[in-house]
């Protein structure tokens, strides 16, 4: 049977389970008494894909052996405290309360894979394509990259396009995220922008194509889980890393190990994970999720609830203003005094203010706010709060960026359920 | 369409809910079916679904039948997924339709 715990001492999700649970849980591959569970839940593809080939002699293995290839039980490995949402493909988010630190530790950045990740990532063999409409094209290892390249670091945000999607009704199609869907890490690794440069960026290039190693669903080796772009403009900014280290150490597994790209600002689908190929291309790039209706919004307002046809969405670009509050956590106790603190970003832009009410918004007060450590970094902030007596309240928090636009009260809702950036609410119960 | 709230007031409401305990994965009990609610038509919805994913994203989708078979219209000619049969079909649609839909009667509490 399917045994889980939940870790009491930090919340991280446990697996108390044999192979036969681990089997199911990864695969979907159980025994049933008609077989029908066995061969239609089987995942065959997928552990096929898992392993990288087909197994010959598949029907030869037991329900509950687990290829030794693929033998990790537990899909949050490496994480602490995290929300498991799905576990194949395996997406995980974090709680606010444990976003509070300045820069994102490793073990709570969130987790938001469309396919399986790749078995094989030896950073001694991996190597990085750039092909298109380039003067030379480059294939490169990592250590190329850190040989021909300035290597640089720098904490840098990163957001899921779908984070606050749970709020939205009527629902919106996809991982229900709640607030915890980003994070700013410190990564390393050298600027998009030297190595196209150095491959040559033809004048009819305007946008550009990535791909990763990570596997289709369906185990076909042939379908891109994701494959996303960038308008050539945007990738030959400053602050996009094709990045080989996170927080001074390897890139976590599920964080795209051993290569990804970062572009702080953007939908986190733009940071494409275990990084293979860049090509740059005359065309808007039409990979996986980047048409219909994927990582897209209306050109227009739309009642919730609109159907929209397809050619009515536009691609996201930057993310919107937000600010989240790590400090105290919703539903904590308080005592009169406290110290309310959090993070405030806005894509491409910095943030110029914080105010946080304690009154439902009656009356605001300003925060202390740092200026980001680098571009494309959150902003830390912090406020030290009175309340006048003891009973509920509500801590909310509001962002104002550098171009005066201010977080919303009220979700601007569209059909895929993108950029939810409404005010973080903590409720407290003052004592 | 039904009046409806503005997302403030539609984010208290869930945010509650979410905020009730920690782990979606805490209510994946030792079900049968996994998170799926036992109901006709789980054991073809369980298998079908979870041939390619895991059913923890679709017990967190809260859809009408015709956007679940818009969903399944996807699958089959974007995802290479196997068409189902059409029996089976409708039994799959008819339960995520009553057990899944827009009023998310079945919302993982976590």
């Amino acid at each position: 049977m399917d045994k889980r715990t939940n870790d009491t001492d930090d919340g991280r999700l446990t697996l108390e389970a044999g192979p036969e649970d681990v089997d199911r849980i990864l695969f979907g591959r159980r025994a049933h008494a008609d077989r029908r569970g066995f061969l239609r839940g089987a995942g065959l593809a997928a552990m096929s894909a898992a392993v990288g080939m087909t197994i010959p002699f598949h029907r030869n293995m037991p329900q509950g052996l687990i290829p030794a290839a693929f033998a990790q039980g537990d899909p949050l490995a490496g994480k602490v405290g995290l929300t498991l949402l799905n576990d194949r493909p395996v997406n995980a988010e974090t709680p606010a309360e444990f976003l509070d630190d300045l820069v994102t530790p490793t073990d709570r950045h969130f987790i938001r894979n469309n396919g399986n990740p790749p078995e094989s990532v030896d950073p001694a063999t991996w190597t990085l394509t750039v092909d298109g409409f380039v003067d030379e094209p480059l294939e490169l290892t990592i250590a190329d990259l850190r040989d021909r390249f300035e290597v640089v670091s720098a904490a840098l945000t990163i957001e899921c396009g779908g984070n606050g999607r749970a709020f939205f009704d009527p629902p919106a199609s996809g991982n229900q995220w709640t607030l915890g869907a980003v994070g700013c890490s410190e990564w390393t690794g050298v600027r998009l922008r030297d190595v196209l440069e150095a491959a040559g960026v033809q004048s009819n290039v305007i946008y550009t194509a990535h791909y990763g190693a990570d596997a289709h669903l369906s185990g076909d080796p042939d379908k891109e889980p994701i494959s996303r772009g960038l308008p050539i403009e945007k990738a030959l900014t400053d602050n996009i890393l094709i990045a080989f280290a996170m927080n001074g150490a390897d890139l976590h597994p599920m964080n795209g190990a051993p290569l990804r790209l970062v572009v702080p600002g953007w939908p986190g689908s733009c940071s494409q994970k275990w990084l293979r190929r860049i090509e740059l291309r005359d065309r808007v790039h039409d990979g996986a999720k980047m048409t219909g209706q994927s990582y897209r919004v209306p050109a227009f307002p739309v009642a919730p609830g609109t159907d929209v046809a397809d050619e009515d969405f536009v691609i996201i670009e930057r993310m919107p203003v937000k600010s989240l509050v790590t400090f105290p956590a919703n539903g904590a106790a308080s005592g009169l005094e406290t110290e309310v603190r959090g993070h405030a970003w806005s894509g491409d832009r910095t943030i110029s203010g914080v105010d946080i009410s304690i009154d439902f918004g009656a009356t605001w007060m300003p925060v202390e706010l740092d200026d980001p450590v680098n571009d494309g970094a959150w902003q830390n902030w912090r406020a030290a709060v009175s309340f006048p007596q003891a009973g509920y309240y509500e801590v909310w928090a509001r962002a104002t960026d550098s171009e005066g636009v201010m977080q919303p009260f009220a979700i601007d809702w569209n059909p895929k359920g993108y950029l939810n950036n409404t005010m973080h609410r903590v409720g407290l119960l003052v004592a | 369409m039904p009046e409806r709230a503005t997302g403030l007031f539609v984010a208290v409401g869930i945010a509650s809910l979410l905020a009730a305990t920690s782990a979606i994965a805490q209510a994946r009990e030792d079900g049968e079916y996994g998170l799926m609610v036992e109901a006709p038509g789980v054991e073809e919805t369980f298998y079908g679904c979870t041939a390619c994913h895991s059913e923890m994203i679709v017990v967190q989708q809260g859809k009408t039948r015709e956007h679940w078979d818009d969903l399944l219209v996807w699958m089959v000619e974007e995802q290479g997924m196997t068409p189902f049969e059409e029996d089976e079909r409708e039994v799959i649609l008819d339960y995520l339709a009553e057990h899944y839909n827009e009023d998310r009667p079945n919302f993982p509490t976590r």
